[in-house]
């Protein structure tokens, strides 16, 4: 498997029989000490999907999509265009500098546990994850297109 | 293991808060970031409320061993035991989303804050100081929560509790709640 000039093995993550394609935009995050919650909605249609992880996770960070131009130009530069343009969920399976840095952090404790490394692409910001499950997939039908949609009821 | 070059100060964004805070939870939208804070010492609970942010991230604690030992060593144990907010000078996030960015990040004047919980620590970076709101204690709810239901009775006058047409609950809110953002109190 190809590797990203930082050693870094990414998969689409296609984690449900749902139809998950496309670009999505930041809706909402949800952190509380139950669970870890990431709304999006589809570009194109009226859809949100609820990305929930049922504890609360490790660790994750959110970062504006304009501050991660770099990881463009690697995908690009390794897997090519169609990787990510059209698709919004991956993993990193091998050599995570993100589980790196946590290991030097910690320590070594991260290094013990079975720690996956979720990305979660949309157009206005990346998402990192890291948990020892996977998350739940749920799209729900949007009220009406703008920001901060919610569910309809 | 990294050299630890970043300069961290405690950052006193209000004068009320007291101690270490436990991380509540953390909203996240277009409009704002919101992380809600609190302290069992103390019975206090504050919103720290952003804007907008451009990068946040929050670490299970026990995964920033590294962070708190080096702090240890370079400022001693009473720099955070009992402190939760700090701001990062020559930051090594800073440093990280500069190069993420292809260094679009150093045209902008960005902040790193930090809170540190008990069991989790959050990073920020932000270009502008968070509205930090005191939320009543619990005792105080109470005691408000009592005077609108004898109010509702009718066993109060409307004119003691209500001035420039502010609700009771208006009143309420304004009287126990701290705004302040950077050193300035609204």
């Amino acid at each position: 498997m190809k590797t990203d000039s930082n050693n870094q093995q990414w998969i689409q993550w296609k984690p449900s029989s749902l139809n998950l394609d496309g670009n999505y935009n930041t809706s909402q995050v949800i952190d509380t000490p139950d669970c870890f919650k990431i709304l999006i909605t589809k570009v194109t249609e009226l859809q949100l999907i609820e990305i929930t992880f049922n504890t609360s996770v490790w660790a994750y960070r959110r970062t504006s999509e304009s501050f991660r131009q770099n990881i463009f130009k690697e995908l690009s530069l390794t897997y090519g265009n169609d990787f990510y343009i059209n698709w919004s969920f991956f993993k990193i399976t091998e050599g995570s500098s993100y589980l790196k840095w946590l290991d030097t952090e910690s320590c070594g404790i991260s290094d013990e546990l079975n720690l996956t490394h979720y990305v979660i692409m949309t157009l206005d910001d990346i998402f990192d994850v890291v948990a020892n499950y996977e998350p739940e997939i749920k799209i729900t039908k949007c009220a009406r297109r703008e920001s901060n949609l919610r569910p309809t009821d | 293991m990294n050299n630890f070059d970043e300069i961290w100060s405690r950052w006193e964004p209000n004068p009320d808060l007291k101690a270490s805070y436990d991380i509540i939870d953390i909203k996240d939208n277009i409009d704002y970031l919101k992380i809600l804070i609190g302290s069992t010492k103390c019975d206090q609970k504050i919103e720290v409320v952003f804007d907008s942010s451009w990068a946040h991230r929050n670490t299970y604690e026990t995964f920033r061993m590294n962070l708190v030992s080096q702090l240890s060593k370079k400022y001693g144990s009473d720099f955070y035991v009992n402190w939760s907010f700090f701001k990062i000078n020559n930051s090594s996030y800073l440093k990280w989303l500069s190069e993420q960015s292809c260094s679009y990040t150093d045209r902008l004047n960005l902040n790193h804050f930090v809170i540190m919980g008990n069991d989790f620590i959050v990073d920020i970076v932000a270009s502008e100081e968070p509205e930090i709101k005191i939320l009543p204690s619990k005792e105080i709810k109470e005691k408000f929560t009592n005077i609108i239901t004898m109010k509702k009775n009718g066993l109060l006058n409307q004119r003691n509790y209500s001035k420039d047409g502010q609700s009771i609950t208006e009143l309420f809110d304004s009287s126990i709640s701290t705004k302040t953002r950077g050193n300035k109190t609204e």
